[in-house]
């Protein structure tokens, strides 16, 4: 069992909505993939970019630096002061990495990089090719400022997200371009309709007038059957062009609401399918209490006869409808065919049909679904497949 | 006069000398024109290391030869390549331990 709340219903169709929902979240994907992969290698470079701007300067230091030491080695041990500068911190180890001596900041010395930064420091070490005073190794040690993290962070952000947005647009473009046949297909249906409504409404007005004029006591029994048959044809065509015309003309009937007696209109909607009804003997139970509504008399009848007339066209023979009306619910009831969990959420869309074996456009439910959504009410189903189904609004 | 108090320097110094370096190694070394220190500079401009200078040292007493002198050529015309030393190897070991003690550059730098 599951229950399907409204929603919006458009020209799309669910499965079709669904496979654009996928395409689009393949491509938000693929599109952010390949942003991050762009912002990964400018990071890298702009990171190797500072290395080397830094070991220019470092080189020189250690440059320097090894002068220097040349010249204490030179004076030792007259002169012991090792050479400092404000510029840069340095130590000096041996070939067996025993420290010689040492002014840094930090302890922890890697001998494997020419060039690595800790935290706050940027470590750069020289290997001597003469080792004044025993030195082997020369490291020179800076400040790490990460400011130029910053600027790359600001640039990735930036130019990411533009990069991220321009891909979407076109995506989005994309997912339109794809969707226009299907657009287009079922708007082409929709002026088909239109057009052929029109031509129905006098000759189906006039079978149904001429039905009702005829003296039903002065015919055969034989003849009565027959002209009932006609009618209930008639009848189940009519439906259809109420729910067509209302598509085509929805507009039309707008603004003409009026408080309207629920429970007058259900028993005339049902004795109107009464001879419906009787052809597959189906009954029905009614429990309906005093409740007014108000809205407008077409858009209803558009809601009860569809509900009902599907409950008739999907029971099974000498089957029932049980339909109750109470204060802000209406159910209706039916025992029969049901429907499988997965096909509920699909059935308010426009020509969808679940049982080819039966008449319609499967225009029926979405337009009933409108309608309920511009009176903000619900619409719930449940439904057990092969036994029974029932709708519940709520208002 | 001054070569007198010299050897009186030295005899006094070996008398009382308790360290290999001192018994062995200064007698000759005390005249050369490289002082001790000088000699360790070069070492560890050649070698570096601790246990590598000390290496060094000990192949070189045992092997002395003009190729693979640490010293620069003109200390070696000067008095040309020492010859075999003739002290055993326990003794050899420690001179040289004390001759690191007392030349080393670490720990001396400020
Ligand atoms: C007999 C005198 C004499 C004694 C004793 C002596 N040396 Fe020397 N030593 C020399 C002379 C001469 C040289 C310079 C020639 C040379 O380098 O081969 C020299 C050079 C050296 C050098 C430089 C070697 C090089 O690479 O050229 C070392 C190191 C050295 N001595 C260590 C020692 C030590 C340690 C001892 C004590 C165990 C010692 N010497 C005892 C005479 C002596």
């Amino acid at each position: 069992m599951i229950v399907s709340k409204n929603k919006g219903t458009n020209s799309l169709l669910r499965s079709e909505k669904k496979s654009l929902y996928r395409f689009l979240i393949l491509y938000g994907l693929m599109i952010m993939g390949i942003v991050f992969l762009i912002s990964l290698f400018y990071y890298q470079s702009q990171e190797k970019l500072m290395f080397s701007n830094k070991r220019a300067t470092l080189s020189t230091y250690a440059y320097e630096h090894i002068k220097k030491l040349k010249t204490l080695h030179h004076f030792f041990p007259e002169q012991v002061i090792y050479p400092r500068d404000s510029r840069y911190k340095s130590a000096i180890y041996d070939i067996e990495k025993q420290k010689i001596f040492s002014v840094l900041d930090c302890t922890n010395i890697e001998f494997d990089n020419e060039i690595y930064h800790t935290e706050d420091k940027i470590h750069y070490m020289k290997s001597l090719d003469e080792y004044y005073l025993g030195a082997k190794y020369l490291f020179i040690e800076i400040a790490y400022d990460e400011t130029w993290k910053i600027e790359a962070w600001k640039t990735i952000v930036m130019f990411g997200s533009s990069l991220t947005l321009f891909f979407m647009i076109i995506g989005l473009f994309l997912a339109k371009l794809f969707v226009r046949p299907m657009k287009e297909s079922i708007e082409l249906l929709d002026v088909f309709i239109k057009d052929t409504t029109h031509e129905l409404n006098t000759p189906l007005s006039s079978i149904l007038a001429n039905i009702e004029m005829i003296d039903k006591d002065g015919i055969s029994d034989d003849n009565k059957r027959k002209i009932d048959r006609i009618e209930i044809a008639a009848k189940t065509v009519s439906v259809l062009y109420n729910d067509l015309t209302y598509l085509t003309l929805e507009n039309d009937t707008h603004k003409k609401d009026e408080d309207i007696d629920l429970k007058l209109l259900i028993i005339d909607r049902v004795n109107y399918f009464d001879s419906l009804a009787n052809s597959k003997m189906v009954s029905f139970e009614l429990d309906l209490n005093n409740i007014n509504f108000f809205g407008n008399r077409h858009k209803l009848t558009r809601v009860i006869d569809n509900l009902i007339s599907n409950a008739i066209k999907y029971n099974r023979r000498k089957g029932i409808i049980k339909i109750t009306l109470k204060d802000k619910l209406l159910s209706i009831y039916d025992s029969g065919t049901g429907m499988f969990e997965h096909e509920i959420p699909m059935m308010f869309d426009r020509y969808k049909r679940f049982n080819e074996s039966e008449g319609g456009f499967g225009i029926g439910l979405s337009i009933v679904k409108k309608i309920l959504n511009e009176y903000a009410a619900n619409i719930e189903v449940t439904s057990k497949k092969s036994e029974w189904t029932m709708v519940e609004i709520t208002w | 006069m001054v070569r007198f108090l010299l050897t009186i320097i030295w005899f006094s110094i070996s008398l009382f000398a308790n360290n290999s370096f001192d018994k062995n190694c200064i007698k000759c070394h005390a005249k050369l024109s490289s002082s001790p220190q000088d000699i360790m500079k070069y070492y560890l401009l050649t070698y570096s290391g601790e246990k590598n200078v000390k290496m060094g040292m000990d192949h070189y007493m045992k092997y002395p030869s003009r190729d693979i002198s640490a010293m620069p050529e003109e200390f070696l015309s000067e008095y040309g390549v020492k010859k075999h030393q003739k002290i055993s190897d326990r003794e050899l070991n420690e001179a040289i331990d004390d001759f690191w003690i007392r030349y080393k550059v670490i720990g001396r730098l400020k």
